[in-house]
């Protein structure tokens, strides 16, 4: 499932390396990395409750609460998500021969961990609601799309700044905003996955 | 009178629409200026001033230019009205050197209080009576009430300034009818009973179809003022994004058969969804920069115009309009109810 999600990203970021060879608009190097970042997220966690065994599962809700169930979830798509989107940019880097020296590190760190542990906690919820709707993919992608965007917008921003090294004044409350949106969306999923849970 | 006793609300709704619809569209515009032209003649400051609904011909007129730290007051020393919305002011030459920008306020002795705060080129909202004091108070004509009640005046918008009982109404009704459905979701987990999920999602279709009526009413509004009736701007983006959160609700709905599941799915994507919606809504907008009211460092309508009777007629458009939105509402649920029934008998 790993592999498949980072051979999906690694053909993502090639096909846009095909398409547009030179990238030395920040704008538009934020926007094509995020997109491929959202292409990954999809392949990782909006697919993780379908890629669990009807078996596993069922052993699952007699033993483990909704709770432990989600986190660990959360966690392990956060932190893989996160290494995906850390191996996206590098290869962002290497087509597009952009020096991560320029950039605002802290910032650049925050925007893609940040960002992605939204995107990771979103997309695995609405993975969860269209894989209990027992639809496959395309229910959870209309689902997620609208819902992912206010991350997405706060984390492409951010991202964009970090590139530019453009003042810290300026982004820092993107990256409060992005950090509290992250703590609102983990709060909710918690307390609306045992909803989801039980059957 | 038990019938009335039971359907007041919906009495209520008909009469609070039609007396806010009869009175939006009847008032007059309070007057106001529009445009000042100033022409400098030796020693004196010759300005012309364009009004809109002041009817000069028929009125006394008192105006001064003031400084924006309002110390600084120049009265004119005469007047030319040329029409109804035309007049030429007459001022002593104004000391340049200490103050370079001057706001222009009129009064008028039919209750038009009128105000220019780019006279001179300088953003500044002022208060009005600044430039008389208690010891130097206003003639006793000048302060006769406002002869009739008028909606406020406003540069740019004018006339359409009516819409907002419309526009800003129908937003507003969006946001209570979804908030109300966010709750008859939270009480559907709480209690698993389905009349509460039919409640949550026809609320969610009636406030569809309100934002489709606010977006309507937008588009009108920004062809008059912002001259298109779409712009890329980020409250308007982000309506409609909210709406497709919802439009999503609304497949997932349609998506699942069983009714129990349906309504624990849609319940918890529900309150997903309105935390997105308000996010979108409020908080992206003012992230960014906006032409739209209210974000991005505009002020929002009640900041200063939003006067006390345009208030008077937008909180009763908000009640009106809510209650018709329960009202289509009940409807539906009425509706289902029976179609349930009838599913059951067979």
């Amino acid at each position: 499932m790993i592999s498949q999600s980072l051979l999906f990203m690694v053909a993502t970021v090639f096909t846009i390396y095909l398409l547009k060879k030179d990238l030395n608009d920040n704008q538009l190097f934020s926007v094509f990395y995020w997109i491929s970042v959202v292409f990954g997220g999809f392949q990782l966690c909006a697919k993780s409750f379908s890629n669990e065994s009807q078996e596993r599962v069922l052993w699952l809700k007699q033993y483990v609460s909704p709770l432990e169930f989600i986190f660990s979830k959360l966690i392990f798509n956060a932190i893989f998500l996160s290494v995906l989107a850390s191996l996206a940019f590098a290869a962002f880097c290497i087509v597009f021969s952009y020096s991560p020296l320029e950039a605002n590190h802290i910032f650049l760190v925050a925007a893609i961990m940040l960002g992605a542990i939204n995107l990771s906690a979103v997309l695995t919820f609405v993975g969860g609601i269209g894989h209990s709707a027992g639809s496959a993919l395309g229910l959870t992608a209309i689902l997620g799309f609208p819902i992912i965007l206010p991350g997405l917008l706060f984390s492409t921003r951010l991202f964009f700044y970090a590139l530019g090294d453009i003042s810290s004044t300026v982004n820092a409350p993107y990256a409060y905003a992005l950090l509290a949106l992250n703590v609102l969306t983990i709060l909710l999923v918690s307390v609306l996955f045992p909803y989801l849970w039980r059957e | 009178m038990s019938v009335l006793k039971k359907h007041w609300w919906k009495a209520l709704s008909v009469v609070l629409l039609t007396l806010v619809t009869w009175f939006t569209f009847t008032l007059p515009l309070a007057p106001g200026i529009t445009g000042v032209k100033q022409v400098f003649d030796d020693n004196k400051l010759v300005v012309e001033v364009d009004t809109y609904n002041a009817d000069l011909e028929n009125v006394e007129l008192l105006c001064w230019l003031t400084s924006p730290n309002q110390k600084n007051n120049i009265h004119y020393s005469g007047a030319t009205v040329l029409s109804h919305n035309k007049v030429r002011l007459y001022f002593p030459q104004p000391d340049t050197t200490s103050h370079t920008y001057y706001h222009l306020y009129m009064v008028t002795t039919k209750g038009g209080k009128l105000f220019y705060p780019d006279a001179m080129s300088m953003k500044h909202i002022g208060v009005l009576d600044a430039a008389y004091d208690d010891a130097n108070p206003f003639p006793k004509k000048f302060l006769v009430p406002d002869h009739y009640a008028s909606l406020p005046f406003q540069n740019i918008l004018y006339e359409s300034i009516r819409n907002l009982n419309f526009h800003v109404t129908m937003w507003m009704v969006t946001m209570i009818l979804l908030l109300f459905s966010t709750i008859y979701s939270i009480i559907y987990l709480r209690t698993e009973k389905l009349i509460h999920d039919w409640r949550a999602s026809f609320l969610v279709e009636t406030a569809m179809m309100f934002t489709t009526l606010g977006i309507i009413t937008g588009s009108i509004w920004a062809k008059n003022t912002w001259g298109a009736y779409w712009v890329n701007d980020p409250k308007l983006n982000g309506a409609v994004v909210g709406a497709l959160v919802y439009v999503a609700y609304l497949v997932l709905r349609s998506s699942i058969k069983e009714d129990d599941k349906r309504a624990r799915l849609s319940a918890v994507y529900n309150i997903f969804a309105f935390v997105i919606y308000i996010v979108f809504i409020q908080v992206l907008p003012r992230f960014t920069d906006s032409l739209h009211p209210g974000n991005g460092g505009n002020p929002a309508f009640s900041a200063y115009d939003l006067d006390s009777t345009l208030r008077m007629l937008f909180y009763p458009a908000i009640i009106g309009f809510t209650l018709v939105g329960a009202w289509i509402t009940q409807l539906k649920l009425r509706l289902k109810n029976i179609e349930y029934q009838v599913n059951d008998e067979d």
